[in-house]
């Protein structure tokens, strides 16, 4: 407990980390200028256009359009498929058809929120490294072991001032994206109606952005322990995101839920899809034809595929760190 | 504790491996003794693998092979309770570059369970009571060299580790590290100081070890050691050198030329070289006794084992 105390105070006391929190903040204002510029009604021109060519289309359809239903019909009826709908009642144009789409909040204000996700996690991310990396490059850890020799609650009260260490900037940080986006959405008039369970969408989705800030942090904070040079932990970090996040991942689509990109997409938007190209002989003239198939990636999947890779970040440090040299 | 050494090593072996598989040997097969009490040096040249020693003492580095007993604990097992009544100081101490001297002295203290007012008593121990609060970055590297040796005294240290703590300070520094030194021995304290320079170590040290490539190559008490080794020599300067010359030679000494010095080897003292000068009616300007210096030492030593 004091080996915590000791790392927290220290945690705090590093202007840099709070330099780079501030990038987090920066974000969080890019995405609620966003989710505001992208929830603005629609400008009393784009409304006229709108108007005007709707008329003209009401006009057209007053024409032609007992036409065009019935050969809408007469397309259905002779499709194979009995079940086939072409949406032939709805041929009638409608004003809103016309506008520009307005997003709601339940849809794209929740998932605004998770834009911020990115951020977070490379923030917390490089909060943890430097913090633990520091250390190592300046030799201060030798120093430190001579007062507290055993590895395992050093390891252990770094980690922990890691993950509680960048809790505040999190939370505030999350706090400030979501009030916006309400805010944001709620200037252009568009929370009347929102139901209580986009409301409680909105709440899961702002607390499972929060556990990506200290998770990352620890993921940060063990790498560093492996790796004991910031430099060295954003290396791997770049290599991973262009090799596996990048490269594998288009040549081989089927990987797409074993990146972490899509995993935090999936935990925070509490699962997201992906599409997966899927060529195959399917017409009866042997040629062959491509379809995009989408899968879904469920949230759990991706909070235990993340939650095992953190662990075993975690395991592979405090094994390395109990037995290494520190010289 | 009786009979036993404060560190007391057998067989001890480093080797450093690098990523490309060059292999260092730092320390081979180190038998290292330190008795408890007093101030004892731990001497070698550079890269002797001192350093690599007191890391292995300290649990830092892991040896390849041998065993250590720190103050009566056999490691690795007894490294905890072993470390609570040591304190000290390896390499260069860093400390962390935004706290100041006594913050950082306050988190060690927290972190090893010492109340809060033993962090100024270490500090006006130094002589760094004054500059306590500044940043430890903004410190000249005699002053964290002061701070660190605080840092050791905040244990109450029954041994108290120092490599080369004499790095960086000025003359009055030096003087006062000795003098400190000196002090935490006559508290009945152990102090195990290394160094590669003789002339630091030697006015304050009761015993010493020398390290040669990772190998102890002797060890005693610091006066025994130089004693055995070189026998006395003695600079003289006179008006009439050859007359001197042909006078000490006749006492059986051999005598060589200087630069307008006379350097006598083999007298017994230099009160004896003085006493046949002024019989013969020769007095000297100068007279000095010329320490044996550890590189000639080391020399002797190395070659002794090497062969
Ligand atoms: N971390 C390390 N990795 C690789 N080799 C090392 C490391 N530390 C020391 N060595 C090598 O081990 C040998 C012993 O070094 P060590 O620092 O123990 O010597 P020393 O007696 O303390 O020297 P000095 O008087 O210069 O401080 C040297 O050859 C050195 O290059
Ligand atoms: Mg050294």
């Amino acid at each position: 407990m004091n080996l915590l105390r000791v790392e927290l105070a220290r945690f705090y006391a590093r202007v840099l980390l709070w330099c780079v929190a501030v990038g987090l903040f920066v974000v969080s204002g890019l995405v609620v200028f966003d989710a505001w510029h992208s929830s603005r009604p629609p400008s009393a021109a784009a409304v006229a256009e709108a108007q005007t060519f709707y008329e003209q289309q009401l006009k057209d359809f007053e024409e032609n359009g007992e036409q065009m239903v019935a050969d809408c019909k007469d397309q259905q009826s002779q499709d194979p498929d009995p079940k086939a709908d072409y949406g032939c009642d709805q041929m009638k144009p409608k004003l809103e058809y016309y506008l520009p789409y307005t997003p709601s909040f339940a849809g794209e204000g929740v998932r605004s929120l998770g834009n911020i996700s990115m951020a977070i996690l490379l923030v917390a991310g490089l909060m943890g490294t430097s913090f633990v990396a520091a250390e190592f490059a300046s030799g201060a850890i030798s120093n430190w072991l001579t007062f507290a020799p055993r590895r395992v609650p050093v390891f252990a009260s770094k980690l922990g001032a890691a993950f509680l260490g960048v809790l505040p900037a999190v939370i505030l940080a999350v706090g400030v994206t979501a009030g916006g986006i309400v805010l944001a959405y709620s200037s252009h008039g568009l929370l009347d109606g929102v139901t209580d369970a986009a409301w409680a969408g909105f709440r899961d989705t702002s607390l499972r952005l929060l556990a990506v800030g200290p998770i990352a942090a620890v993921a940060g904070a063990a790498l560093a322990f492996l790796l004991r040079h910031t430099a060295a932990v954003l290396g791997v970090v770049i290599g991973w995101a262009v090799v596996w996040e990048g490269l594998l991942r288009s040549l081989i689509p089927t990987l797409q839920p074993y990146t972490v990109v899509l995993d935090v997409t999936a935990w925070v938007q509490g699962g997201t899809t992906y599409s997966v190209e899927d060529c195959g002989v399917r017409a009866p003239d042997g040629s062959m034809t491509c379809e995009y198939v989408e899968h879904t990636l469920h949230m759990t999947q991706a909070g235990l595929q993340l939650g095992g890779l953190v662990v075993v970040l975690v395991v592979v440090a405090l094994l390395v760190f109990r037995r290494r040299d520190v010289a | 504790m009786g009979d036993e050494p404060a560190i007391w090593t057998r067989g001890l072996r480093k080797t450093y491996r690098s990523f490309t598989m060059r292999e260092v040997v730092a320390v081979q097969g180190l038998d290292l003794r330190v008795p408890a009490g007093g101030v004892h040096a731990f001497l070698g040249p550079n890269g002797a693998g001192k350093t690599t020693t007191i890391r292995m003492l300290l649990g830092m580095v892991r040896p390849d092979a041998g065993e250590i007993r720190l103050l009566g604990h056999a490691l690795p097992q007894g490294l905890e309770p072993a470390l609570r009544h040591v304190g000290a100081v390896v390499e260069q101490p860093t400390f962390y570059p935004h706290f100041s001297g006594r913050e950082n002295l306050m988190l060690l203290a927290v972190a090893a369970g010492v109340p809060a007012s033993k962090v100024d008593a270490v500090l006006d121990q130094v002589g760094l009571a004054g500059r306590g609060r500044d940043r430890f970055r903004k410190y000249s590297l005699g002053m964290r060299q002061r701070l660190a040796i605080a840092a050791t005294l905040l244990r109450d240290p029954q041994l108290v580790i120092l490599d080369e703590p004499t790095n960086g300070l000025d003359p009055a520094g030096i003087h006062d590290v000795r003098e400190l030194m000196r002090s935490l021995a006559d508290q009945g304290r152990t102090v195990l100081v290394s160094s590669h320079a003789l002339a630091e170590v030697e006015q304050v040290a009761d015993t010493v070890s020398i390290v040669v490539r990772g190998a102890l190559v002797a060890e005693g008490r610091v006066a025994d050691l130089l004693g055995e080794r070189s026998g006395t020599t003695v600079r003289v300067r006179v008006d009439e050198t050859d007359d001197a010359a042909a006078v000490l030679r006749r006492t059986g000494w051999t005598v060589r030329d200087d630069a307008n010095h006379l350097v006598v080897d083999g007298a017994p003292s230099a009160a004896e070289v003085n006493r046949s000068l002024v019989a013969s009616g020769i007095y000297a300007h100068e007279l000095s006794l010329v320490r044996p210096d550890l590189e000639a030492v080391f020399l002797d030593l190395t070659r002794e084992v090497a062969s």
